[in-house]
This record gives C-alpha cells, structure tokens and sequence, in this order.
C-alpha cells in the first residue's frame, strides 16, 4: 500500500484542501517541514487563509507577505513560510500590470480599489493563485505547500483564475465602463447604469467606471496571467491532498470538494483523515494483537477476548 | 448589564468553521420555537447543511414552514435583489431587465458590498416588519461575518448618494440595538476557535455596531474524576506496561485525558479573554448522536436549559 | 472489566481498593461513551473508502503539536503511513 510520500513525489505543489477546523493548516506545515527534513528539496509553505494560523504552528510572529526561514538544524532540506498578505500582493500585481506609473496611483488611491482589496475577502482567492504562481517563478522553491481556506472558498480559490479573465474578456467589463467612455458602448450599456445610478448614486458611478477603465489598461497582462495561474494548477505535478475528520458535516463538505477536484481533472493524491481515534475503541469487545500496528493500516489482525 | 439572549429579535449566530455553529442555530430555534415564539431560521448559504437538518433538498428564498412555530429559509441575493427593486424603484425598466442575475453581477462587480447589503437588507427588513418574533441567521464564519454586518457602513463611506445610501440608515438602526439585535459565537475548547472567537469579538466591536449577545463554548468534555482521582489516573497511564498492548480502557482513558487537559488550557485563554459581562454558555460534548438530525435534538434540549 | 487492567500492577499501586473500584468503573464508562464515536468514525471510514481514493489516517494528536519537533514526527505520519483504498483494509471486525 503506497504512502502519501510515494504517491506526491514528482509534486511541486502540494495543496492540502478541505473545510475549517479539522487541521489543515498544521497538516500543511508538518508536510512541508516532512518534505524539508528527509529530502535535500527547497520547500516552502505558503497558507493563504485570512487568520494567521501558520504562524502560531511554526512560533513565527508578524510574518506578512515576505518569506521567512525556518531554522532546521538536521535538516536535508530546506524550509520556509509566507503568508498571503492579500493588500500588499494587490498592490504589486497592480504596479506589475499598470501600463504607466500614473495610472497604477490612480487605481491605487482609488476609493473602490482601497475598499475591494481590504474589506472584501473574495479577492484573497485570485490573489491567492497569483501568488502561488509568482513564487514558482522564482524558480526558489523545489516544492510549495499550500494551505487554502475552507471548503466552499478553497472551491472558489480554483475558480478563481478563469473568473478572473472571463472578467476581464466580459461585455461585463465594458459596460462597467461605459458611462466613462460614452459612445455606442454607453448606450448599449444604459439599462444597467439606469438601475444602477438609482440604487447607487450616480457619483458612485463616476468613481467606479473610472475604476474598471483603469483596470481595462490591464487587460491583456491579466487574462494572459490568469491563464498562466489555471494552467499551473492542472498540471500533472500539481498535486491535492484533501484534509478531513471523521465527524460527518466536515466528512460531507471534504467529499464534496473531493467530487469537484475529480470533475476539474486535477490530481486529488489521498485523502489525509486526521485526529481518528484509537482502532481499539471502535473494537472494543474484541483485543487488538499485541503485534499489531496501532493505526489503521489494514493489516490488523483481532481475536475475541479470551481467546488469548 | 446586558439584555438577555431570549429578549432578542434578531440574533446571528458565527464561529469558526467546524465548531457546529450551523447545528446550535438550529437548535436554538427549535428551543425559541417550542416555547411558542414564531422563529424564521435564515441560512446566508442556500447549500447549507440546515436544508438536510429539516429534512429538504434545499432551502428556498420564501420561507418553509417545518412546523407551527419554526420556518426556515436561505439567503439567494438575486431574489433579495428582485424583492428589493419591486419595493424600492417601482420603473418599468425593471421588467426589461431580464434575469436580474446579470444586472446583480453588474452592481456587485461594481461595489463589493452590495450582496452583503442586499443580504443583511432583507433579514432587517423581516424584522422591521415583525411577522416573526424571533430571526435567527445561520450567518458566516469568522472571518467573513464582520464583512457582512458592517455592510451598512461600508456602503455609506462608498456611496456618497442614492437609495442605498438611504437604506442603510434603518438597518444600522436595528442592528446597532443591544435589545433587539445581538451576535452569538459558538466556539470549541481548541486552540484555533478560542484565539478566532477572541479575535472576532475585537473586530466586532470595533467595525461593527452590532452587540455580542453570548458566547457558546461548544463541545465541553464531562468532568469524569475528582481531582484526587486524577493523580491516580495519570499513573495508571503513565505505565509502561501498557506500551506492548492494547487495551480499550487505557486507550479510551488517554483519549479523554489528553483532550481534556487541552481543553482546559483553552477554556482558561477564553475565559481570559471574555468580559466578565459576556454570557458564556457551556454545551456538552455529544457522544451519542447517530446523525445531525440527532444532534440539533440534543443539543436543543441541553441548551434550552441553558440559553440566557 | 477486562483482564489486563485488573492485573495491571500500576493499578494495584494507586490509592485503596474503594479508588481503584471507582476508577475502574469511570474507566468502563469512559470506555462506553468513546467507543460510540469510534465505532461511528470506523463506518464513516469504510464508505469513505469505497470511493477508491487512498486514505491517509492520522491517529488523534490534540495538544501535541506544539513546536516544530512535533511537526516534523505529525509530518512523518502523514507522507510515510501506508494508505488503505478498499473498505475491508479499515474495517474494524475480525478478518
């Protein structure tokens, strides 16, 4: 029977995903710091969850969108950790893509872009992946473990990347700057800034059609990075290990994410079910042999009690 | 001193993922619902597990009565959207629109905030309208709760002018009223639900106006042994005859031992950590239920005994 | 109560005999009550495992990751325990 070991071994990225609160997080880092010890590869655990739960793991404090090192003496390897600091990798994706100076401090001082990238958390799932694919660019790490956040979000974090360029190819994106433009696009796109203007107040409307109009300058950096992130993770040495319990809501949220990493066609690796309670207990009107493994690994052998 | 849960109106009920916050919303409407007061529980995701809890495929926009006293409903903005704009704008146009998911898309897109304000929308009105006694939100986790009951404010600091902007003045006014309006964490003796539930009430009371009616500290392990007995116990495991065999009692006893003890380092973190003010309730750890539908019924009969 | 732990000589060693009575019978119920769990969990397991992916499983370790020598030893059972793929390999009853 293989091991985890064994069956990610080609793998670059190993992305451990799952719902919240059965160890995700603590799983990531003790694979990467696994990886880090026994083999002589470059590892990096990179968790992208809103709480800073990596840091409590690894005793690291205040540890933002820079990459620290782990300290590990005996090691083969080597360690280290990043968080995802979504404001600050806005930021630079932005400067990254703008075609001019002027118009990255545009976009950057504009009162939409301020309250997208800090007050609302569906922007950390693409941020996420762009993240991702900007360490492997590197060419720094050997392997990068990725911790994601729970469940229905982690579902967004790989939608993320072609939402993202369907955005940026969309009617939607021109009609949202229409009323900047003016011109036959404005018309077509009437109806909707009608409703809108009503709901929201027609300065709210300046601002944010300014806002995607300076986004649009992006276009052609973003769809092709968006495109580059998906591919990264569809490739073959990208691999899923999903993280559960055995408590049935989280088992029912992990086999759903599972059933929609099979239809994506990604490469689901094993499922790691932590925190299973004793073999012994479950048997417990039967001894285990005293020979036999204590976890479950299929080659327990029990006989009843007395039989001794 | 504070008004006691049961006198509320609108409670919404968070926590960390996996710390059975959907499972205590339901239990606590059934307990509000038994005592004869007319409850609607509002799930914020139409995918919930409360649908399967009550025994339906899904949950619907328009309230499902499960039974006299207790509807239950989820929360689909583009139906909240459609209720909104027959109430608010009363133009033809709306008709024209089509499916208003593409005009949803449009203005959410635009301002981020607009499904958390079309959501928190639409609970406020139910209880301005009064045809419930008692609303009850299975609301999002820790990290995304604060982003939706600080929608209100996030959208006057956007919008400068517009309906909205006029809205949002009556939902902060019954949101922002300790006697109608309180949030209830549940949390669980683990390290990570305690240090978000701590981390939660900070961000609660600093970007939010809403009050923090209690706290549920989920999933507490009986208190088995006196203390005496206690010393007694740990040599018993501390035996190292036990190391070459398995058996039941000792492992089922460490089990208990090991999660107790870190249970009770992170009872005291908490305890630390709350207002003396603050409702703290206590909710058995729940050995027994064979399925959810089992558990939402235990767990109402112990909390109904409990709930401030 | 089972055989070993009456003849355990740690247990004959705590307190009198009324504490090693009250013990051993808290030590039954204890058992009782987690083995309900455990018996639930290995169900969930074995229709987990009819879903042909391999399963790693992590016995309980709450409270012991603490640093980084406890990640290191959880991260060793997580790549190197050998996974089990069909139902019967988890299965809890006699083979």
């Amino acid at each position: 029977m293989s091991s985890l070991r064994e069956r990610a071994q080609d793998a670059r990225i190993i992305i451990t995903c799952g719902p919240g609160g059965i160890g995700k997080t603590t799983s990531a880092a003790a694979i990467g710091l696994s990886l880090a010890t026994t083999t002589a590869q470059r590892v990096l655990v990179l968790t992208v969850d809103p709480a800073r739960r990596l840091a409590t793991a690894l005793n690291l404090e205040g540890i933002g969108n820079e990459i620290s090192s782990v300290d590990l003496p005996d090691a083969l390897g080597t360690l280290s950790v990043a968080m995802l600091d979504t404001k600050a990798s806005w930021d630079a994706l932005i400067r990254r893509h703008a075609d001019s100076e002027a118009n990255a401090e545009a976009i950057l001082s504009n009162t939409l872009y301020r309250n997208i990238t800090e007050r609302f958390i569906q922007s950390h799932d693409y941020i996420a992946m762009e993240r991702l694919y900007e360490l492997v660019e590197t060419g720094e790490f050997d392997v990068i473990v990725v911790d994601t956040p729970p469940t229905r979000n982690a579902l967004d974090f790989l939608d993320a990347p072609s939402r993202m360029a369907d955005f940026f190819s969309s009617r939607l994106l021109r009609w949202l700057i229409a009323p900047a433009r003016g011109g036959v696009a404005a018309l077509a796109a009437k109806p909707f800034t009608m409703v809108a203007d009503r709901i929201l107040g027609g300065a709210f409307i300046g601002d944010m059609s300014e806002f995607f109009m300076l986004l649009a300058t992006m276009y052609e950096g973003f769809v092709e990075r968006a495109r580059a992130v998906e591919a990264l993770l569809t490739l073959p040495t990208t691999c899923f290990v999903v993280v559960s319990t055995l408590e049935a809501t989280p088992l029912t949220e992990a086999q759903f994410f599972c059933e929609e990493l099979t239809k994506r066609h990604l490469q689901l690796v094993g499922w790691l079910v932590n925190r299973v309670l004793p073999l012994s207990l479950a048997a417990s009107s039967f001894e285990l042999d005293e020979r036999a493994p204590r976890g479950i690994t299929g080659t327990a052998k029990h006989r009843r009690r007395g039989d001794a | 001193m504070r008004p006691p849960l049961r006198q509320r109106r609108l409670i919404f009920v968070t926590g960390k993922g996996g710390v059975g916050k959907t499972t205590m919303a339901a239990a606590m409407a059934r307990v509000f619902a038994s005592e004869g007061a007319r409850v609607l529980l509002c799930s914020v995701d139409t995918r919930s597990d409360l649908a399967s809890l009550f025994g339906l495929d899904e949950l619907s926009f328009v309230p499902h009565a499960v039974d006299e006293h207790l509807s239950v409903m989820g929360m689909n903005t583009e139906d909240a959207l459609r209720d909104y704009l027959k109430l608010n704008l009363r133009v033809p146009l709306v008709s024209k629109l089509g499916p208003l998911s593409a005009a949803l898309d449009f203005v959410a897109t635009a301002a981020p905030g607009v499904r958390e304000i079309l959501t928190i929308g639409k609970i406020c009105y139910d209880v301005r309208e009064a045809r419930y006694d008692v609303v009850i939100v299975d609301a999002p986790a820790t990290g995304h709760v604060v982003s939706l009951l600080a929608a209100p404010q996030a959208l006057q600091e956007l919008v400068r002018v517009g309906l909205i902007r006029g809205q949002t003045e009556w939902m902060r006014e019954i949101l922002a009223d300790p006697e109608r309006t309180g949030v209830v964490v549940v949390t669980t003796p683990e390290e990570m639900p305690v240090a978000e539930t701590l981390e939660l009430l900070v961000s609660l009371r600093t970007k939010t106006d809403v009050d923090v009616a209690a706290v549920i500290l989920n999933r507490t392990l009986p208190e088995l042994f006196t203390s005496s007995d206690h010393l007694a116990l740990d040599l018993l495991l501390a035996d190292s005859s036990w190391e070459n065999s398995s058996n039941a009692l000792i492992d089922a006893a460490r089990v208990h031992r090991q999660r107790q003890l870190v249970a009770h380092e992170h009872i005291a973190t908490l305890r630390a950590g709350l207002s003396s003010q603050l409702a703290l309730v206590t909710q058995p750890f729940v050995f027994s239920a064979e399925n959810a539908k089992d558990l939402v019924d235990v767990v109402a009969q112990s909390l109904s005994e409990e709930l401030p | 109560m089972s055989g070993p732990l009456e003849e355990s000589p740690a247990l004959q060693n705590i307190g009198d005999a009324a504490t090693r009575e009250r013990i051993s019978s808290i030590l039954e119920v204890n058992l009782e009550a987690w083995s309900t769990v455990a018996r639930r969990e290995r169900r969930a397991l074995d229709q987990l495992a009819t879903g042909g992916v391999p399963i790693t499983t992590v016995a309980s370790r709450d409270g012991l990751v603490n640093d980084v020598a406890d990640l290191v030893i959880l991260g060793q059972l997580i790549m190197d325990t050998p996974s089990v793929l069909k139902s019967n390999d988890v299965s809890a009853t006699p083979s």
